[in-house]
């Protein structure tokens, strides 16, 4: 079965609201009738001030706007703190740094434990 | 699946085909009038995506370059894994024609994306919605209104004889239809009574 992650929801929640792509953008303040087509088949990605707006104009978390977007940032990140953490484990516990090198591994411990 | 409605694809009032397919995923709910097409995409039979009507001209037109490429934008955005269609056909012979093209059009996009095909015949629809106590297609139209609220600024006034179709009552076709193939059961209020995985739906009259 495909049932893959959207890329976002905004067409579903305009779609909800009854207001048409022209007017969404007057309220996000675009005159470009495009801008929100383009946002919802995500042919491009909003700058950051535009996705919060997005989010209060639907009253929805912005993460839960944009999963597709959210999944991707939160594998690369767990990518990238799975490499710094294994960096981190391979640091001496002696010396100056120790501490430190201590104090970041708890807290990805806990990081960990929290998702 | 690709192909014409052959009797072993359309689903009967029984459910013993129901472990075919998954019942949980997004799928894309069709609905075809003469010169428009009605569609739902569901998420699950509890949220819809989208819905709403495309426009594919007259049949002189080239019709089926325009429906498939109104069909190919919704299978790109959102990749469902079944397109579910009631089988139609039209008033007259040349209305006919363009249906069948348009649905000959939708099965080649499908078939394209990898994309399952399946045809819900109309007294599938009908045994389905039966057991909530409606049958009409207004009466079909309203109980989706009530289940699905954000379709319910759709819904359109109860027909008069003398009127035409209303231009959104494809979107309650292709959405009775989508649920049709979910064959979630509910109780009155809307609730799903029963788990899509929880095993085949046994027909509340029947039994079966």
């Amino acid at each position: 079965m495909n049932n893959y992650v959207l890329g976002n929801y905004l067409r579903t929640h305009r779609k909800r609201s009854g207001l048409s792509q022209r007017e969404l953008g007057l309220v996000l303040g675009y005159r470009d009738d495009g801008v929100v087509s383009r946002h919802e088949r995500s042919r491009t990605t909003p700058p950051l001030v535009t996705a919060i707006a997005y989010g209060v104009v639907f009253r929805v978390p912005v993460a839960d706007l944009f999963p597709g977007i959210r999944a991707e940032v939160t594998r690369m990140i767990e990518v990238n703190i799975t490499a710094f953490e294994e960096n981190l484990q391979q640091r001496s516990g002696k010396g100056r740094g120790a501490n430190e090198t201590a104090q970041k591994l708890i807290w990805l411990a806990r990081r960990r434990e929290l998702s | 699946m690709v192909g014409p409605p052959k009797r072993a694809l359309v689903r009967g009032g029984t459910n013993s085909s129901n472990e075919r397919f998954p019942k949980k995923g997004r799928i894309l709910a069709l609905e075809i009038r003469p010169r428009r097409l009605g569609f739902v995409v569901f998420e699950e039979p509890t949220q819809l995506l989208d819905w709403g009507i495309r426009t594919y001209g007259r049949p002189e037109n080239e019709v089926s370059a325009v429906v498939a490429k109104k069909i190919d934008i919704l299978l790109n955005l959102y990749t469902p894994f079944m397109i579910v269609l009631q089988p139609r056909r039209g008033p007259t012979l040349k209305t006919g024609e363009s249906i069948a093209i348009v649905m000959r059009t939708i099965q080649v996009e499908a078939e394209q994306h990898s994309i399952k095909f399946e045809f819900v015949t109309k007294p599938t629809v009908r045994r389905f919605f039966i057991q909530y106590g409606v049958a009409t297609k207004h009466q079909i139209a309203s109980l989706l209104a009530e289940w699905f609220e954000d379709l319910s600024w759709k819904l359109p006034p109860k027909r008069k004889p003398w009127q035409s179709e209303d231009h959104n009552m494809p979107i309650f076709d292709a959405a009775a239809t989508g649920m049709t193939f979910f064959d979630v059961p509910r109780n009155v209020e809307g609730q799903v009574l029963q788990s899509i995985r929880n095993g085949p739906f046994r027909w509340p009259l029947t039994g079966v």
